[in-house]
């Protein structure tokens, strides 16, 4: 079974300014509570086939892993896959106007377990839900202060 | 592209999971159960592992050991059990198994997708089922009225007893019986010559 989750926000903020922070890994660590340390491996800016290395915690468990992007639409999409790590997975976000000014943003994260995490993916959906609603609403906090 | 982190996630939402979980060797040896497998059975971690798990389930091994070597081959199975609580009660579990080989050997891991709810509670007491005809007469009659479709103030009215003692009546043929609902508490009935109208 695949982890494949997806959440959206609204922050009243255009579209523009939203998906630059957001895309920025230089503000990564502000938003996001699991990512410990962001470096990135390619200089600025940020363009296809950038690498990013980041240090996370997942389920208690310590995650390095290199995302390079495949995909940057400024204002638009942004998809990091990963390139080194200890499991495949792609994280994409999409940005679209929401009215008045304001953004809707959607994350989304999908990988292929393997193994017994096939059967335990619910469960890692259900952890990965929890963070990403939580580092959406915090996103949106640090945008509309 | 390293995929074994997987297995590492895999550790963590076995142990955080709310779903009772067990991982049993090839042998149905108990390898590690998770908090919420220990919890539902009421048993301590180093009490079960090595153990058989069939030496949990009431009445024994539901598979054969021909059978259980053909559903290692199969790789995905389900089914239900009766397992054994540790104070001596039973706990129906719907469950899956799945067949991986792990760490160089081949292991299953078991989840419990549903488990029996009676009351408020999680299990039923072995205790309160024994054989059909220990019935008391007046509960083999509401059970005839239940079996005939009627409603409890209508048997109430019928029996001339209050709605809360027909109610009663149906709850101790149920526990009786190891019915876990009125619908079953009929099939049971409609299945037992003695008792059918």
């Amino acid at each position: 079974m695949a982890v494949d989750v997806s959440t959206a926000i609204d922050i009243r903020r255009p579209r523009h300014e939203v998906a630059a922070y957001a895309s920025d890994p230089d503000h990564t660590t502000e938003w996001y509570a699991n990512i410990k340390t962001v470096e990135r491996e390619s200089p600025p800016p940020l363009a296809v086939g950038s690498r990013m290395r980041f240090v996370a915690t997942f389920l208690g468990r310590r995650l390095v892993y290199t995302y390079e992007v495949v995909e940057h639409v400024p204002g638009e999409r942004f998809v990091m896959r990963t390139a080194e790590g200890p499991f495949p997975m792609e994280t994409t976000y999409t940005w679209q106007d929401a009215g008045e000014g304001a953004t809707r943003m959607t994350m989304r994260n999908r990988g292929e377990p393997a193994g017994f995490a096939r059967v335990t993916a619910p469960v890692m959906a259900a952890a990965m839900r929890r963070a990403m609603t939580k580092d959406l609403a915090r996103l949106r906090a640090i945008l509309e202060r | 592209m390293a995929r074994d982190g997987w297995a590492a996630l895999f550790v963590s939402a076995f142990r955080q999971s709310r779903n009772p979980m067990v991982l049993v060797d090839d042998e149905r040896r108990i390898v590690e159960a998770n908090v919420a497998f220990l919890r539902m059975l009421g048993r301590r971690r180093d009490a079960l592992v090595g153990k058989h798990l069939y030496t949990l389930v009431a009445g024994g091994p539901i598979a054969t050991p021909a059978e259980w070597r053909a559903r290692l081959v199969q790789g995905h199975f389900t089914g239900s059990a009766t397992m054994l609580h540790e104070d001596g009660s039973e706990i129906a579990v719907q469950w899956a198994g799945h067949t991986e080989v792990a760490t160089g050997r081949r292991l299953v891991l078991f989840v419990a997708l549903n488990t029996s709810r009676w009351g408020s509670h999680f299990r039923r007491h072995r205790d309160h089922k024994p054989a059909r005809g220990k019935l008391s007469a007046r509960e083999l009659e509401v059970v005839r009225l239940v079996a005939r479709g009627e409603t409890g103030p209508e048997i109430a009215a019928e029996l001339g007893i209050a709605n809360e003692t027909v109610r009663t009546h149906v709850r101790n043929a149920m526990t009786k019986l190891g019915a876990r609902s009125r619908a079953h508490l009929v099939a049971k009935a409609l299945g037992e010559p003695n008792l059918q109208t």
